[in-house]
């Protein structure tokens, strides 16, 4: 749970950062409470990081799309056209190096369960056609014609890579740490933990259409920076859109107002007697804000204040994107209301997962988003908010360049870790353009190639942050966790 | 492998240099130097090379943890000239392209700024302060060396000391100029202990009572029925769960799909709580978590504790299965990150990879299983995971999980940088614990361990055949029934099957019985001789096979007759009738054979175990090891006081912190295994004995208020060395159970299976029943917010306060419910005392304060209250306002306007900071 307070407490299992400073003669129990008091200003100096940014920021919040099951980077944003050229053919019979026995092939997958996934090499046509966009001329699939429109706001990270062959690749994009590893925090939860809130009355680390499912939540836990930097999962319910969010029917406002009036009344008398009490202080802040929270999370994820243009920008005329695009408007109006992270789901778990029938589930579900992420874009744009907001549109992995041959299949491609295109617009970042490669077969990312923490890097520094300067004591992370900016993209 | 190389490059070192020996020089005099050596160099150096060349380890024989160090040097000579960066061989390893010689040999290398800084240091002479200390030997950490009873401080402050505790507290505060303040109130005090001891607050009646006892001992009276409430373990029960890392199963929960920890755990849950009832020692607890089956292997209630070690299974890759045994293992009874060798020798404790590995090595043989429980379905082995298979393994419905040793010669190697695939070459290691914790000098013999027949052959326990012989009688039962059911006359075929039914059912019960009485005489002694009742059993199976194919036999003709006409049934019958004939033919045949084969009652697993965890144990729960008893406690003194003594709780090691009170925690661990205190446990390794020490002591019994004016405050305004007691946050559990409780709701019952998170607010358990996994759906939603345990670890809790937790208490349908009864009931109970209206809503108050916060409420509170409580009463009068349903399961605001008010008040107590607070 998150409501941007600095805590400085102990959290569950680490090595508080106090701890240290206590060694050196300066405890700081008596600041263990609070970035409820932080953001009264009351006090500033000690707990980990201090809630403001490093340096100056290119973005204030970020819009994370992520999309479950692995969309093909072959179809949507990397054109191969070596693939229609020797479809059918194996690997080896191309011109090319075999990829298969690459030694980035081992390096770059890893299996959970102690087997290794079948490897195909029988080459797989290009499924869909690609078209050149914009004044940049960026080709996009056939399937994206919205995004398409938008390139040149966009740059798009072709070779990407990951380590996971199965779909906890979905939690590993978010925390950075294989399923056989230590568990890590997400991304949304660094970056909540650190900066300081936008606005006390909305949670600071929302999810819209998550978790598709109990396991993908870890894909938005804080883990051990405790669970108010987690995301919350909003329900775009304006009648119960959060957690005891809503009074009993038969409970008046006022009648609870005057409830926390005197909650707040009596709490302030013992804070008379014990002026040294910040759990005190905190807890009577903490009051004011739930019955803030109450009425301003309902108005956040109230769409029917948008006008008939904007809901059809987003596609919420239409029954196919409907879906996608509530998601994504909601999105939009929780950046314009200081959240921090935004984590939106506009696909159910694994509905691109295509390894039989691509060319039907890829049309299918690309028509579901395509509108809804291009509409995002455009009204983030016209509304001047592209300065502020980071868009980064992303899957857990790619698919093989080869067809899947698994019981018979024809007409699918497996999963697929070691190349994948997500692409980054919004604050910050360049518009038409286009960074990194796969190889010519669109199977290995090249030159050489970015870890999917390399994406958190860049997300944490387009905010003005440093994943080594959030370190927790105690919590060991590796170099490979806090990964380095994609500083190609950047503006 | 890196060992290796290192080696290589130090030759390639003493090849590459001619090394300067004579490196004498004056300490120049500091200050006017541009580079301040402690602020600006030590800390390079520290984090990156000390680990190899320090007190830790000292590779080549070269330390370079102060400046003289460098100067004196290694096997090579010297390794800093001062005044002579050029000739210095630290800055030229430092510097080197080759990675081969390139210094520090692992991550990057240090910068270029952080060279040039080293360079221009050693050019201005190499200046360090004169007295600069080198670090500590390792083998000298405090943790590290095996506790010794200090001696017990005498102060001044005599007459604060109730026992040891006191003194060591009072030394401190003496030597910080510190005075502790007052005793807490009374009923502070017992809302304190209460909630420590048991997780629930004392009740009105309890309250009075205790203000009422002016007796000298009262309080201590109050603690020893604490001690012997059953809810002590379940409120201590939670607190290790959180240490060991409690989960019930997951992994992908929501197809029904085992992954992670397996179903019926809570056994281990319950054997938790029935452990600190008894007191069981935590020497014994521990050996029984990583051994039962080897110690106790006849003893199924022991056998569940055993969850320490299923808890971590993960049915995909038994690698993480035992990473995580190691990891946790040292973090929770060693306070180690024995982890950290898992990729490289320890940077900061003097654990060699190898010893990782070694360590590991106690769990190699591990497979998991579960056994059959009294009044449980018989069980076939569990299944493994088979990736080709459908895939999801379904939770099991019965049974006590366990884990055995099953890969009894199984080798275990070494890998490179955590990645199992890449193995060292050479051989595999064996079982060891780590060196410098004394290694072979406690006691840990592995000695190979001959199981109890019940042990490898759980079908032989009594229950267990007793249940399959009921199975069988019951079916005869039937078949009697069934024949007799028959109506006379009847067709003949139908009483001629029914007959062979009842033929077949005898037979089986027959087989079962001589089954039995073979196992029993063959595996328990029992009279008879072992051949030859295995020869009746085994003819008797074969008796009934050929009974059960005579049966199908007959069912298969019945089938050929009821076909009639239709061609299609008939052709179908008479296949059957074709196989069964050939069945009871071959049944008839068989007959004929002298075996002594027969079915056993159930799987059969290996006669012995390897005795390695066994060993394990032992050196661990062993008054020798000097980690383990010191972690417990300090863990203990956490849990009452909010905070550690060593802040890094899992981590005792030299990256850990040091304790605030280092004689205190040795003389805890040592009173713990060698108690000395009256009143005596009876048993060494007794927590309740420690427990009692501290919360008996003065230093528990502080207030927890601080005059505004206190000199403490600018001594230590943070109560480092304890002159109050802190307060503290509710634990999450707790929050939902004092509801319950003030509520007069709770449930009290004790165990059993874990609930489904969903009923948790319909089901009055305590919150340490319901089922709990990191996973979406694996925690109560009321506890979300207030900082529950992670099952992933959860070695200390936060104690967050956010908004959230204000919605939550003041929107859930448990509270608000709970308070309405509660209102009602306390009205009830005011409207019986009887007095006039004034004198009633005064008493409302107070009975509400003293049931809810424990307390009575001050003049100015009743008046703050019996204000509202009249604001709310118009509210309520106004015509305007109409009131909606009340949300789902939660009893309607009553329709009197003043109950109404009421209810409205023990919300707000509820919401008090009081509440959620321990003073």
């Amino acid at each position: 749970m998150t409501i941007h307070q600095r805590d400085a407490g102990p959290c569950c299992g680490c090595v508080p950062r106090r701890t240290f400073l206590a060694d050196m003669g300066m405890g700081f129990t008596g600041l263990a409470l609070g970035s409820l008091l932080l953001d009264d200003g009351i006090s500033r100096a000690a707990a980990a990081p201090t809630g403001k940014p490093l340096f100056a920021p290119k973005a204030k919040s970020v819009i994370w799309v992520f999309l479950s099951g692995g969309y093909s980077q072959l179809e949507t944003f990397d054109p191969k056209p070596a693939l229609t050229k020797y479809a059918g053919k194996t690997f080896k019979e191309t011109p090319f190096d075999d990829p298969l026995k690459s030694p980035l092939h081992d390096a770059r997958s890893r299996s959970v369960i102690e087997k290794v996934r079948d490897k195909y090499a029988k080459i797989y046509p290009t499924q869909v056609g690609f078209k050149k966009y914009g004044e940049s001329g960026i080709e996009v699939s056939d399937w994206f014609p919205h995004v398409g429109s938008c390139v040149d706001d966009i740059s798009f990270v072709r070779n990407m890579y990951t380590t996971d062959n199965d779909h906890a690749a979905e939690n590993q994009i978010h925390t950075g740490r294989h399923k056989l590893d230590e568990t890590q925090p997400s991304i949304g939860a660094w970056v909540t933990y650190g900066l300081a809130s936008g606005n006390g009355n909305i949670p600071q680390f929302v999810v819209l259409g998550g978790p598709t499912r109990p396991d993908t939540s870890q894909s938005f836990e804080s883990y051990y920076l405790g669970p108010k930097y987690g995301g919350i999962p909003i329900a775009l319910d304006p009648n119960n859109p959060l957690p005891y969010g809503r009074r009993s029917g038969d409970i008046l406002l006022e009648e609870q107002r005057n409830e926390f009036d005197l909650v707040n009344k009596l709490n302030r008398l013992a804070a008379v007697e014990y002026p040294n009490d910040d759990a005190l202080s905190a807890r009577i802040r903490s009051y004011e804000l739930a019955f803030n929270m109450q009425k301003a999370v309902p108005e956040a994820v109230d769409l029917a204040g948008e006008t008939k243009e904007v809901q059809q920008l987003y596609g919420l005329d239409n029954s196919n994107t409907r879906l996608a695009g509530r998601r994504m408007l909601a999105a939009r109006r929780m950046v314009e209301r200081g959240v921090r992270f935004v984590q939106v789901y506009p696909s159910p778990y694994g509905v691109w997962d295509s390894h039989k029938n691509l060319k039907k589930l890829h049309a299918a579900q690309s028509a579901k988003v395509d509108k809804p992420v291009a509409g995002l874009l455009k009204d983030l744009k016209r509304r001047g908010l592209m300065d502020d907001v980071l868009v980064v549109f992303c899957t857990e992995f790619g698919r093989t360049p080869a067809v899947e041959e698994r019981s018979g299949g024809t007409d699918g491609r497996d999963h697929h870790p070691h190349g994948f295109t997500v692409w980054f617009a919004g604050a910050g970042v360049k518009g038409g353009h286009v960074h990194g490669a796969t190889d010519e077969l669109g199977f290995h990312a090249i030159e050489p190639g970015h870890y999917i923490t390399d994406m958190h890097a860049t997300v944490l520094h387009l905010m003005g942050l440093d994943g080594r300067k959030l370190e927790i004591p105690g919590r060991k992370r590796l170099d490979v966790d806090h990964g380095t900016p994609i500083r190609d993209i950047l503006t | 492998m890196f060992v290796m190389r290192r080696s290589v490059s130090l030759f390639v070192l003493v090849s590459l240099f001619v090394l300067v020996t004579a490196a004498s020089c004056g300490i120049a005099v500091a200050g006017d130097n541009k580079t301040d050596y402690l602020t600006e160099i030590k800390p390079i150096l520290a984090a990156r090379c000390f680990s190899c060349h320090g007190g830790l380890k000292q590779e080549s024989g070269l330390r370079i943890d102060t400046a003289a160090l460098m100067r004196k040097g290694g096997e090579s000579g010297a390794a800093v000239v001062p005044g002579d960066s050029a000739k210095s061989p630290l800055l030229e390893r430092i510097s080197a392209t080759d990675e081969n010689v390139r210094m520090p040999p692992e991550g990057k290398p240090l910068t270029k700024k952080q060279i040039a800084t080293i360079s221009a240091w050693i050019k201005l002479g190499a200046i360090a302060p004169a007295d600069e200390k080198p670090e500590e030997d390792a083998s000298r950490h405090w943790s590290f060396r095996k506790p010794v009873r200090p001696v017990v401080p005498t102060v001044k402050n005599s007459e604060w000391v109730r026992n040891p505790i006191d003194a060591f507290i009072a030394a401190r505060h003496e030597s910080f100029e510190l005075t502790p303040v007052p005793t807490a109130t009374k009923s502070e005090l017992l809302r304190r202990v209460y909630i420590d001891l048991i997780g629930l607050p004392p009740n009105r009646q309890e309250l009075r009572a205790f203000l009422a006892d002016g007796s000298p001992d009262a309080y201590e009276k109050v603690v020893d029925r604490l001690f012997d409430s059953p809810q002590y373990g379940e409120r201590w029960g939670r607190h290790w769960m959180d240490v060991w890392r409690y989960s019930d199963w997951y992994g992908r929960r929501s197809v029904n799909d085992v992954r992670n920890s397996y179903p019926h755990i809570w056994r281990w849950r319950d054997w938790i709580i029935r452990s600190l009832n008894e007191d069981k020692g935590y020497d014994q607890m521990v050996r029984e978590m990583l051994a039962a089956d080897e110690i106790a292997p006849e003893d199924d209630e022991t056998i569940a504790a055993l969850g320490f070690i299923v808890r971590n299974w993960f049915s995909l890759n038994y690698d993480t299965w035992k990473q995580d045994l190691v990891e946790h293992t040292g973090k929770a009874f060693l306070g180690l990150r024995l982890n950290c060798a898992h990729c490289h020798d320890h940077k900061y404790d003097p654990i060699l990879q190898k010893e990782y590995f070694q360590f590991r090595a106690f769990f190699e043989p591990l497979e998991l299983r579960h056994d059959r429980v009294p009044g449980g379905v018989a069980l076939t082995k569990y299944l493994r995971y088979t990736p080709s298979g459908s895939g999801a393994l379904k939770p099991i419905k019965s049974g006590l999980p366990r884990v055995y040793d099953h890969y009894l010669k199984e080798a275990t190697f070494m890998y490179r940088l955590g990645d199992p695939r890449d193995r060292f070459e050479g051989p595999p290691v064996t079982p060891a614990t780590p060196a410098f914790l004394g290694g072979t000098k406690i006691p840990s013999q592995i000695e190979q361990i001959k199981l109890p027949p019940v042990a490898s052959y759980p079908g032989l326990k009594p229950f267990a055949q007793r249940a399959e012989i009921e199975q069988r009688e019951r079916a005869v039962k039937s078949a009697e029934a069934e024949l007799g059911k028959l109506k006379q006359p009847s067709a003949q075929v139908a009483k001629l099957v029914a007959e062979a039914k009842l033929a077949a059912a005898k037979a089986e019960l027959t087989a079962m019985e001589a089954r039995v009485a073979a196992d029993n005489s063959q595996f328990r002694g029992d009279p008879g001789d072992p051949k030859s009742l295995a020869q009746s059993a085994s003819k008797a199976e074969r008796q009934a096979k050929l009974k059960l194919a005579q049966l199908k036999h007959m069912q298969a003709q019945q089938a050929v007759t009821a076909a009639g006409g239709n061609a299609k049934a008939l052709k179908k019958a008479q296949a059957a009738l074709t196989v069964a004939n050939k069945s009871a033919e071959a049944a008839k045949s068989a007959l004929a054979k002298v075996s002594a084969d027969y079915t056993p009652l159930g799987p059969k697993y290996p006669t012995v175990s390897t005795g390695r965890r066994k060993a394990l144990a032992e050196w661990i729960g062993n008054q020798q090891n000097p980690l383990t008893a010191r972690v417990a406690v300090n863990h203990i003194w956490m849990r009452h006081f909010g905070r550690p003594i060593v802040e890094s709780v899992f981590d005792f090691g030299r990256s850990g912190t040091r304790p605030s009170h280092p004689e205190l925690i040795d003389w805890l661990a040592v009173e713990m295994m060698q108690p000395s205190v009256a009143p005596l446990p009876g048993h060494a390794w007794s927590m309740k004995h420690i427990h009692r020490l501290i919360v008996t002591s003065s230093a528990y019994r502080m207030s927890s208020s601080t005059p505004v004016d206190s000199p403490n405050l600018k001594r230590d305004k943070d109560n480092r060395w304890w002159w109050r007691f802190d307060r503290q946050r509710m634990q999450a559990e707790v929050v939902r159970d004092s509801i319950l409780h003030v509520a007069g709701a709770l449930d009290a019952t004790i165990g059993g299976e874990e609930l489904d998170p969903k009923l948790e607010a319909t089901t009055q358990r305590r919150s340490l029943y319901f089922a709990v996994y990191p996973e979406g759906g694996g925690t109560m939603k009321f506890l979300e917010t207030f900082d529950p345990a992670d099952p992933i670890d959860c070695y200390r809790r936060k104690g967050s306060i956010v908004p959230q937790q204000a919605l939550a208490l003041s929107n859930s349908q448990l509270a608000i419910h709970h308070g309405r009864l509660l209102a009602r009931a306390l009205s009830t109970e005011i409207q019986q005392a009887g007095g006039d209206a004034m004198a009633q809503q005064a008493s409302f108050i107070t009975a509400a304060f003293e049931q809810i916060l424990t307390r009575s409420p001050t003049e100015i509170e009743i008046e703050f209250c019996v204000a509202f409580l009249k604001k709310q009463q118009e509210l309520y009068g106004q015509a305007n306002q109409k009131t909606g349903a009340p949300a789902k399961g939660v009893v309607a605001a009553a329709t009197d306007p003043q109950l109404r008010t009421r209810e409205s008040l023990v919300r707000v107590l509820l919401n008090h900071n009081d509440f959620v607070t321990i003073h």
